[in-house]
C-alpha cells in the first residue's frame, strides 16, 4: 500500500466520485461512523446544493479579489 | 400581585438593588414558573436549583445581581458540559467565557436553553431534549438555532438568555418569537467553553424583552459600557434585492411601517459582490463544521447526519476562493458604513412556520427555511458585524415579525440606540408584548 491511509481514502473517493453514494458511504466508514440509505439520498441532495452555490466561485477573476488578510474582529481601513 | 417574571429583566435588577425584591424570591418564583409553562414550549430542559441557589450565594452585587438568566446548550458551566442539543457532551465542563462574564456580574444561570441540534438550523425544531414551541402559537417553530433562548423570554420563564449566532442564530429566533436578539460582533468576548470556537462566523447573543433589557445583558457579556445615546435621526441603509424584495408582503410592508414610524432618514444602498457572499458564507460553514465523536454523531437525526457528512465531503478548494470575496465584501460592508449609520432588512422573509414545514414560499419561488433565513442573516456573520432583530408588528396569522439592523464592527450600542428610538416613536407597544398564551 503506497501512502497514508488519509491519502488512499481520498484516492478511494475521487475514483468513486461518479457516484456519491459509494463515496460518502466510503468515506464514512473511513471515518468509523454509521450512516443509512436515507442519510446517504438526503447528503446527496445537500452536497449537490451547496456545491451548486459554490460553484460560482470557480469563476471568480481573481485579480479583481485578491488575497487580503481578515480579522472579523474589526472592521477593514478602507478610503 | 405581578409575578416577578412579568417584570423586565430591568425592572428585576433595580428592584433587588432597591431591596423591593428579593434574590432568593425570584429565584424560586422563576423555578416556579418554568416548572409551570416550560411543559408547552420546551425551552429549558435543564434547570440545576441547587447550583443556581449555590451561584446566588456568592453572586457579586454587579448590575445583574439576582437576575435569572438561562443560557444555550452551547457553553461549558463549572458543572455541566454544553451537548448543543445532541445525546453527549461536546467540550469539557468548566467556567466558560460566557458564564465568567455573567457570573462577574451578578447573574444567576438557572437552567440551559434548548436548541436546534448542532445549531445546524433555524427552526429549533430537531433537538435531543425535543422541539421548541413558539409561545404566539404552539404549533408553529420557536427558530433556531437559540430556539429555546427566545421562547423562554418571550413566555416570561426568564427576563434574558444568552444565544449564539453562525447563521441568524439569535436574531431569526427573536424574529419568531418577538423579543429582541442581538448578536455582537465576532470575538469581542473570550470564546474558551464555547461550541462556537472553532468557526469564524459565530459570535454569542443576547435576548431579552426589550432594547434596555438588551443593553444590560450585552453591556455585562462585553465587559464594557454601551451607553445610551438619543438619536436625533438615524441614517438608515436599505439593501431591497433581495432582502425586502424576496419576502411576504405582509413583512414588507410591516418594516416599511416601522421605517417609517421612527422618521429615520432612509437610502436604498448596495453593497457590492453581495451576489458571491452565499457562496462565502458557505465555504467557510462547510468547512468549519466540527463533527461530534462517533457515539454522538450515531444518535443524531437523519438531516444532521446528512449535513456533517454533505460538509466533510466538500473540496477545500473554495475556501481561499471564498475568502477572497469575503474581504472584498467586508470593504464594501465598510464603505457602506461611510454613509450610513446602520443597514436594514426584514430578519426573517416570513414569520415562523408550522413545526412541520420545512419549506416557504417565497416570491421567488419554494426555498427551504434554513436556507431562506440564513439568506437574511449570513452577511453579519460573514463580515463580523453585530446586528439586532427587534419586533415591530404582527402578520395576519398572528406571529411577529423581526426588523434587522445591522452596524460597524463593535458599534453594538448604536442598534440599541435605534432599538430604543424605535421602542419610543410606537410607545413601546412591541417591547410590552406578551404572548395571548402567556398573558396574565
Amino acid at each position: 500500500m503506497i501512502g497514508t491511509p488519509n491519502e488512499r481514502a481520498i484516492r478511494t473517493g475521487a475514483n468513486a466520485m461518479g457516484d456519491f453514494a459509494t463515496w460518502a458511504h466510503g468515506a464514512s466508514q473511513y471515518a468509523g461512523i454509521e450512516v443509512d440509505d436515507d442519510v446517504l439520498a438526503l447528503a446527496e441532495l445537500i452536497y449537490s446544493g451547496v456545491a451548486q452555490q459554490l460553484s460560482v466561485l470557480d469563476t471568480l477573476d481573481l485579480e479583481r479579489f485578491p488575497v487580503r488578510a481578515i480579522d472579523p474582529r474589526e472592521g477593514p481601513d478602507v478610503k | 400581585m405581578m409575578h416577578a417574571q412579568d417584570l423586565t429583566l430591568t425592572q428585576q435588577a433595580a428592584a433587588i438593588k432597591s431591596g423591593e425584591l428579593d434574590a432568593n424570591e425570584l429565584l424560586t418564583q422563576t423555578l416556579e414558573r418554568i416548572a409551570q409553562r416550560d411543559p408547552l414550549i420546551n425551552s429549558t430542559p435543564v434547570i440545576f436549583e441547587q447550583r443556581s441557589r449555590e451561584m446566588l450565594a456568592s453572586a457579586p452585587r454587579g448590575t445583574l445581581y439576582g437576575v435569572p438568566l438561562t443560557i444555550k446548550d452551547m457553553y461549558s458551566l463549572p458543572w455541566r458540559a454544553p451537548r448543543s442539543a445532541t445525546s453527549g457532551e461536546l467540550l469539557p465542563a468548566s467556567a466558560s467565557g460566557a458564564y465568567r462574564r455573567l457570573r462577574d456580574a451578578g447573574a444567576i444561570i438557572v437552567g440551559v436553553a434548548n436548541q436546534h441540534e448542532m445549531g445546524m438550523g433555524t427552526t429549533g425544531a430537531q433537538s435531543v431534549y425535543g422541539a421548541q414551541h413558539n409561545p404566539w402559537n404552539l404549533e408553529y417553530c420557536a427558530g433556531g438555532s437559540s430556539g429555546g433562548s427566545a421562547a423562554a423570554v418571550s413566555a416570561h420563564l426568564v427576563a434574558g438568555s444568552i444565544g449564539s449566532d453562525s447563521g441568524g442564530s439569535t436574531r431569526i429566533p427573536a424574529a419568531y418569537c418577538g423579543v429582541v436578539g442581538m448578536k455582537v460582533t465576532f470575538g469581542s468576548l473570550p470564546y474558551d467553553g464555547y461550541f462556537g470556537i472553532t468557526t469564524s462566523l459565530s459570535a454569542p447573543g443576547v435576548l431579552a424583552r426589550n432594547s434596555a433589557d438588551a443593553r444590560l445583558l450585552a453591556e455585562a457579556l462585553l465587559e464594557r459600557t454601551l451607553t445610551a445615546r438619543s438619536l436625533e435621526t438615524l441614517r438608515v441603509g436599505i439593501v431591497r434585492d433581495p432582502y425586502v424584495n424576496d419576502c411576504d408582503p405582509h413583512v414588507v410592508s410591516a418594516f416599511e411601517a416601522a421605517l417609517t414610524a421612527t422618521g429615520w432618514q432612509t437610502i436604498d444602498i448596495e453593497v457590492d459582490h453581495l451576489e458571491l457572499a452565499g457562496a462565502s458564507f458557505l465555504s467557510r460553514l462547510v468547512s468549519e463544521i466540527g463533527r461530534p465523536p462517533n457515539p454522538v454523531f450515531d444518535q443524531l437525526s437523519v438531516a444532521s447526519k446528512a449535513l456533517l457528512l454533505a460538509g466533510s465531503l466538500m473540496p477545500a478548494t473554495y475556501v481561499p476562493r471564498g475568502e477572497r470575496v469575503r474581504a472584498g465584501v467586508r470593504d464594501s460592508l465598510a464603505r457602506v458604513f461611510q454613509s450610513v449609520d446602520v443597514i436594514a432588512w426584514p430578519t426573517t422573509p416570513t414569520p415562523a412556520p408550522p413545526l412541520s414545514t420545512t419549506w416557504l414560499n417565497l416570491p421567488s419561488g419554494p426555498a427551504t427555511v434554513d436556507m431562506a433565513n440564513v439568506r437574511q442573516a449570513a452577511l453579519a456573520n460573514l463580515t463580523g458585524v453585530p446586528g439586532i432583530s427587534i419586533p415591530i408588528g404582527l402578520h395576519p396569522t398572528g406571529l411577529p415579525i423581526g426588523l434587522q439592523l445591522l452596524a460597524p464592527w463593535n458599534d453594538e450600542g448604536i442598534l440599541l440606540d435605534a432599538a430604543d428610538g424605535f421602542e419610543r416613536a410606537t410607545s413601546r407597544e412591541f417591547a410590552r408584548w406578551t404572548a395571548p398564551e402567556f398573558a396574565d
